[in-house]
């Protein structure tokens, strides 16, 4: 029974830690008056936190278990990543939709997954 | 566009989301079950905690056996780059009642953000984001169910390529940014740079937090053409107001 109370006093937890540092900026910004030089700085925000989310991740995402003498490891494929990345880098330079973008890089990756 | 309308281009929207949540959600699943969660507490956590790498992080916390203290500590500080994309998002709303914004934070993660940040002005509507972000987290819960269920029956090259969708759809959405203008593009890059650089002194997490920190309140002097529709309205406005705020351009 205490051993099931644990995962369950996690799962709780992990909503204590979450929920509020998402809800109480969205309750005071809109009481906070951006000069111009802070609205510059917001509006590069989605720019500046999604490169910093993609690079270097991107390149460390595809793992594969392998065995390794014997036992299962985990490698990371960097060739396919790249490949996926190039797919959909040259995919949006076209300003193909999202969606789009993302099968053919899913697709992509899946291809060099097999082969290499 | 009317309200239907909106929230329907919202649906819309999250379909490159979904993709992407469904396969990342299962294995969030597989791991959960594999660690000794029950099939309740692993949908349940996908429910109210709804933060990939937050979740990944609990799992593997308790299968350490870890203090709760130091999960806690530790979800903080990786959530903490929810509070400036919740601030970027909710500061899009000009009208929203405080228990309207309770109730939709709960939603923001990346790639809801990623999308409503950068969407144009006219589609910054509670209709909107209530599309994108409810049927984004519908399949995030319906990708840990399809874990519990259906793993054995998936190849694992297919599971494993297609983790690399939500970083294709930030890929879609960087690369628009990056061809608005010279400055943005070099913005873009030096980030990239910037990130690379970080993740080698120190944890993932910091090191993103240091790039948005830096990154961005280093590139807002470079910037002289807007960025977004919402700038130059907001500059606009604050010209007509003659605040004493435009002294620290």
């Amino acid at each position: 029974m205490e051993h099931s109370n644990y995962y369950l006093y996690i799962v709780i937890l992990s909503f204590v830690a979450t929920y509020p540092v998402r809800s109480i900026p969205a309750l005071f910004i809109s009481k906070l008056k951006l000069s111009p030089y802070w609205q510059k700085v917001w509006d590069l925000v989605p720019y500046t936190a999604l490169t910093a989310l993609v690079f270097p991740g991107i390149f460390n995402c595809i793992k594969e278990k392998v065995l390794v003498d014997g036992i299962e490891t985990e490698v990371i494929n960097v060739h396919a990543a790249a490949i996926g990345t190039v797919v959909a880098i040259v995919s949006a330079l076209f300003k193909l939709p999202l969606s789009v973008t993302v099968l053919l890089s899913v697709v992509a990756t899946y291809i060099s997954v097999l082969i290499f | 566009m009317n309200n239907r309308q909106l929230f329907l281009l919202g649906v819309r929207h999250s379909i490159p989301i979904c993709l992407g949540y469904i396969s990342v959600g299962c294995a969030y699943a597989v791991m959960a079950k594999e660690y000794g969660f029950s099939a309740f507490e692993t949908i349940l956590m996908s429910m109210i905690c709804y933060s990939g790498s937050g979740q990944f992080l609990a799992v593997t916390y308790a299968q350490q056996g870890a203090s709760l203290i130091a999960l806690v500590v530790g979800l903080l500080l990786l959530n903490f780059r929810y509070f400036i994309m919740s601030a970027v998002v909710f500061a899009r709303f000009k009208v929203m009642s405080n228990f309207q914004r309770a109730f939709f934070s709960h939603y923001i993660t990346d790639e809801p953000f990623a999308i409503f940040a950068t969407a144009k002005k006219e589609l910054v509507s509670p209709y909107y984001f209530s599309g994108l972000v409810f049927i984004s987290w519908l399949s995030w819960i319906s990708g840990a169910a399809l874990g519990l269920v259906a793993h054995d029956f998936m190849p694992p090259a297919l599971t494993s390529s297609m983790t690399i969708a939500l970083y294709a759809l930030f890929v879609a959405i960087i690369i628009p940014g990056a061809c608005m203008s010279r400055s943005m593009f070099s913005i873009i890059c030096s980030s990239a740079l910037f990130n690379i650089l970080m993740t080698r002194f120190m944890d993932e997490c910091w090191a993103v937090l240091a790039t948005i920190v830096v990154c961005s309140l280093a590139g807002a002097f470079f910037i002289k053409d807007k960025v977004s529709d919402d700038e130059k309205q907001q500059i606009e406005s604050k010209d007509n107001e003659g605040g004493k705020e435009n002294g620290t351009l």
